[in-house]
């Protein structure tokens, strides 16, 4: 893995990068393949490198 | 990282992880409805740990459960996007190769990390190692978005037409073939979804466990449509095992029977003067490789360049044998996939006497051993069937008698010196070196070129360095094949298949020397 994440205002500075085109091609093609549209409960395992910002919006998202 | 993500980003159906090692040693086997690693594999530098990270995923996700990976597009590296460019433009990066990516926010750089280049077929190969089958890929575009989708970009300055996304993937999307599925729980296959985007940061990768209840109904029809209408972008990869190309009118498929692994260095000679201190660490490596087969389907002919059995020609006692790995299906059942059954096969160009390129050309059925593909006309090179250790090892009961004698003795066999045309538009071409008798079958329709090389290439790196080859080789001659071919190449600008090498790919004169660029 990298290190880079040992330097201090990486992850200050990764919390307000812009994203514009990440919601658009990224995360609803996600969902979209996982179909977590469900009126059961499911655990899903979101393994990743990041500020939590995201996981965050699926629940939001998702209405959970 | 992980405290930004516990303080703001709290919810009660959340909970943060730290994974120590890519070990999820806190979640049982086959325990989990889903997983996704957005912005992960790019961050790790070795295929070792790729291995193992992905097989943990696998172990821990129930049977049929489906798995998403997202990650900085691999082809896209050196194009500027609207807010990050990921590695230097005209820079050919070599697998587990690190690159910077530098973030921009109103077009100023405002932070740069760095990535580790892995090709799809990568990817691919560790996925499928670890279990997971029937990928697909998708590789969306703002141009597959609907107008209403794309008002978010309305402030970026200029026309979207412009922007790089429009028209270049910054995301792939490997997927299962079905078009529509049902919600988590009913009885989805163990699909694997491979998710291509733009590059985050570097963290320590943190674990999200995230139950999720959802009412909202609209989403799930919303889920049919949209996959309908992403799957018309569809990369030509049909499973992990077999992608096919067109060549003018035909149509090439590269059907992987298996990976072997094995440090290049072992067999690879550098002469004196030509060693390069950053490969060679690189050369040491153990790395894995397919076996590939090539079919040629055109409108009057059938044709299949090697055929290989993968567990005959890799037993346990082969030093290429990988305990534990679990190979794709055979090339038969590869080929009916794709619609090609055994008698369908009018040609069988061998391209050398090397036991994984014709293991596959027989096989026992009521207790006989029978051609595998019995309309088949076989094509050997005259000196490898000549050469003294093939003519004492025909006996029925050995690997060539097998195989070969029993294709000899049925008269399929057609024994081949220069260059012959099967039929108009493929051509075998002699490639001695690799062996005595070594060909290759040169494809060419309607001003496309392709080349099937058998084993004239092993890996990238011996295109690059036609003086570099395999210990067994003959050095001479196989640097006048590989120069014949790579002139020929770079005139017609040909694509190039090797049985070895995951990627189809062409040769590329540049300043600093000869060039392997995947397609």
């Amino acid at each position: 893995m990298s290190n880079d994440y040992l330097q201090p205002d990486i992850a200050s500075v990764y919390e307000q990068l812009p994203r514009l085109i990440e919601p658009l091609l990224g995360y609803p093609f996600v969902f979209r393949a996982l179909g977590l549209a469900t009126n059961s409960s499911a655990h899903l395992l979101d393994y990743r490198c990041g500020t939590g910002n995201s996981p965050r919006s699926y629940v939001t998202r998702l209405r959970i | 990282m992980i405290n930004i993500a516990q303080v703001r980003h709290a919810h009660h159906h959340i909970t943060y992880h730290v994974i120590e090692k890519n070990t999820l040693h806190f979640i049982p086997d086959q325990s989990l409805d889903a997983a996704i690693a957005l912005f992960v594999l790019i961050n790790v530098s070795s295929q070792q740990r790729l291995l193992h990270l992905l097989g943990e995923v696998f172990r821990v996700l129930k049977p049929q459960a489906p798995f998403v990976v997202l990650d900085a597009h691999p082809d896209a590296l050196g194009k500027r996007f609207l807010d990050y460019q990921g590695g230097e433009p005209d820079k050919h990066y070599q697998p587990g190769e690190r690159y910077p990516v530098q973030f921009f926010h109103s077009n100023r750089p405002i932070l740069q990390v760095y990535n580790y280049y892995w090709p799809k077929e990568v990817y691919l190969s560790l996925l499928s190692t670890v279990g997971f089958s029937q990928i697909e890929i998708i590789e969306p575009t703002l141009q597959d978005l609907r107008e209403e989708e794309l008002v978010t970009l309305t402030s970026v300055p200029g026309s979207l037409q412009t922007l790089a996304e429009w028209d270049t993937p910054p995301i792939s999307f490997f997927e299962r073939s079905s078009t529509c599925r049902d919600a988590i729980g009913a009885g989805w296959e163990n699909s694997l979804s491979y998710f291509l985007d733009r590059t985050c940061c570097k963290i320590p990768p943190q674990l999200l466990q995230c139950k999720v209840n959802s009412h909202n109904n609209d989403i799930s029809i919303f889920l049919c449509g949209r996959l309908e209408r992403s799957l018309a972008r569809k990369a030509s990869i049909m499973s992990h095992h077999t992608h096919t190309v067109k060549v003018g009118i035909a149509t090439v498929s590269v059907i992987n029977v298996g990976d072997i692994e094995f440090r290049l260095s072992d067999d690879l000679v550098v002469p004196e003067g030509e060693q390069d201190p950053a490969l060679a660490a690189q050369l040491e490596q153990p790395a894995r490789f397919p076996t590939q087969c090539f079919h040629i389907a055109l409108p009057d002919a059938s044709i299949l360049v090697d055929a290989c059995n993968y567990t005959r020609s890799f037993p346990p006692s082969s030093p290429y044998f990988l305990p534990g790995y679990q190979p794709p299906s055979d090339l038969v059942t590869q080929l009916g996939e794709q619609g090609v059954q055994p008698e369908d096969i009018t040609h069988l160009v061998i391209t050398h006497a090397h036991f994984d390129h014709y293991s596959g050309i027989t096989t026992e059925r009521d207790g006989q051993i029978v051609p595998c593909f019995p309309q088949a006309r076989c094509f050997l090179g005259r000196a490898d069937w000549e050469q003294s250790q093939m003519q004492q090892s025909l006996d029925t009961h050995s690997r060539d008698g097998s195989t070969l004698g029993v294709v000899y003795q049925m008269g399929l066999l057609e024994l081949v010196e220069g260059e012959r045309e099967l039929i108009p538009g493929i051509h075998i071409i002699p490639a001695p070196g690799e062996s005595a008798g070594h060909q290759i079958v040169r494809v060419h329709s309607q001003g496309q070129t392709l080349y099937c090389l058998g084993d004239l290439f092993h890996d990238p790196v011996e295109a690059e360095h036609p003086t570099w080859m395999a210990s067994w080789a003959e050095f001479d001659t196989n640097v006048r094949s590989r120069q014949m071919l790579i002139q020929a190449a770079l005139d017609e600008q040909a694509m190039l298949a090797a049985a070895h090498i995951a990627s189809i790919g062409r040769v590329e004169s540049t300043a600093s020397g000869l060039k392997w660029k995947p397609l």
